[in-house]
């Protein structure tokens, strides 16, 4: 009798110390902004393929912020006694869709695009994305990706963005090397996110 | 279908129940041990008469044969058959005490054996099950849960390997809550809110270890503490979404289709009663 009540206790002990949690997770949110933001649309480039180009071309920018909202749960990790909080966001994919006013318009010329995570304060350019000021979160290469038409998805990096945050915020910039659509043009950026919250205790 | 052949294959085999398999082992003895029928122990005499008097009437009736070899000891069977029983009438008997001595694996349990259970705990509330036990250290449960925000249905298996005024006890139940609106735990829920948790509907399973007072043959009270895994509990894509469009300046920009998924491990612990009734 004691011996089995030696056992349970360290049973008992074994499962309470074995890590217990709680957590949620979507697999798949999706936040979509119209590029350019502006109302406008991206002047068509009669030209040959141009360097890493940023698209701000005439008409508008490829800086835009995603608004995450004040999400409790979407902070880095916080410690509440003997429970600890982390959130993850990753980016699963970004695509570009050309939109319906876009007639003609394709990502066919496109080489590559990176979207790139902005700290506050700093603004889209065609230079390197050096941390902490730049983190580069999805990739598009046409030889690993094959040639995009009037949709282009980018591969995401699975960074976490929360701790990316600023402000429930994220801004980014979307950066490309080719030969950009020859008509004028608009695009849906879509980003594919996966959220999870997990609570670890003790 | 574990259970199906537990009950079918002593049936199949022509074996009688536990019980009167056991009641027909203890008679024999005596009745072996005494030459004398007629002059068996009181007991033996008390089992035996009506399938003794039959055989040594000498006008006996096919139908009084008939009757009587079921119930009758091999001893009597063999000692009386030549001469009055039928030929086909020893089987049965000389099976009986065969498998008098040791019973085979798929006896079921000569105790109490059906019961009913009423437990308290958390997470996953109270729950009141029927009680099956087919052998005797393990029990099989199934019935109703409640946890305050819905109702559903639960089930596990005990294994209680000794029976002692204290014994231990090693229990994993499993469950399904069907429905229930989460949004009470909230305080002035929004409208998204209120549609985003109304549907809190989960799994889960606990294996528990505890510790059971009193007797296995009548009433236990017990307490356990284990762990419980809570999973496919999901909430609408949609509500999901107007949660977040709620929250932003920005027009209504979040979409998607996947569920928002909850689930958890959790300490738990419960206690309860069995009650056995037959």
């Amino acid at each position: 009798m004691r011996t089995a009540t030696h056992i349970a206790s360290a049973v008992l002990a074994s499962l309470a110390l074995s890590g217990c949690f709680a957590e949620v997770e979507d697999p798949s949110l999706t936040y979509t902004h119209r590029l350019p933001d502006n109302g406008q649309m991206f002047e068509g480039v009669q030209a040959s393929p141009l360097e890493l180009i940023v698209f701000n071309l005439r008409g508008g920018s490829t800086q835009f912020t995603v608004d995450l909202g004040d999400q409790d749960f979407l902070k880095p990790k916080q410690e509440a006694g003997p429970v600890t909080l982390e959130s993850t966001l990753i980016l699963n994919r970004a695509t570009l869709t050309m939109s319906n006013e876009s007639a003609g318009a394709s990502f066919e010329g496109i080489d590559e695009l990176r979207l790139h995570q902005l700290a506050e304060g700093t603004n889209c350019s065609a230079g390197p994305c050096v941390a902490p000021s730049c983190q580069e979160i999805a990739t598009y290469d046409r030889a690993r990706d094959g040639q995009a038409d009037t949709e282009v998805t980018l591969r995401g990096s699975s960074l976490n963005m929360v701790e990316l945050l600023q402000g429930g915020q994220l801004i980014l910039c979307v950066v490309g090397r080719g030969t950009p659509p020859s008509v004028d043009w608009s695009a849906d950026a879509t980003l594919d996110m996966s959220i999870k919250a997990h609570a670890s205790f003790p | 279908m574990h259970s199906l052949l537990i009950v079918l294959v002593p049936l199949l085999m022509g074996a009688a129940s536990p019980e009167k398999t056991g009641q027909a082992a203890s008679t024999a003895p005596p009745a072996q041990a005494s030459p004398a029928v007629g002059t068996a122990t009181p007991e033996a005499a008390a089992t035996q008469v009506p399938a003794v008097t039959p055989a040594v009437t000498p006008a006996v009736t096919p139908a009084a044969t008939a009757t009587a070899a079921p119930a009758a000891t091999e001893t009597e069977t063999a000692t009386l058959a030549p001469t009055e029983t039928p030929p086909q009438a020893a089987t049965p008997a000389a099976t009986t005490t065969e498998t008098a001595g040791k019973d085979p694996w798929y006896t079921l349990y000569r105790g109490t054996r059906f019961g009913m259970g009423l437990d308290v705990g958390a997470p996953a509330g109270a729950g009141l099950v029927g009680i099956f036990r087919p052998w005797k250290c393990l029990r099989a449960n199934a019935g109703l849960a409640y946890d305050v925000v819905g109702f559903g249905i639960r089930g596990g298996l005990s294994f209680v390997p000794w029976h002692w005024a204290v014994s231990p006890s090693l229990n994993l139940d499993f469950g399904h809550f069907f429905s229930g609106d989460a949004s009470m735990f909230v305080s002035n829920p929004t409208p998204t809110q209120k549609s985003l948790l109304k549907q809190a509907t989960f799994d889960f399973i606990s294996p528990q270890i505890g510790l059971e007072f009193g007797s296995q043959r009548r009433f236990a009270f017990y307490v356990r503490g284990g762990v419980t895994y809570i999973g496919n509990m999901s909430f609408a894509a949609k509500d999901v979404v107007q949660e977040f469009n709620e929250q932003t300046d920005d027009g209504d920009p979040w979409g998607g289709e996947g569920n928002l998924a909850f689930r958890a491990l959790s300490p738990s612990f419960s206690l309860g009663f069995n009650l056995f009734l037959d």
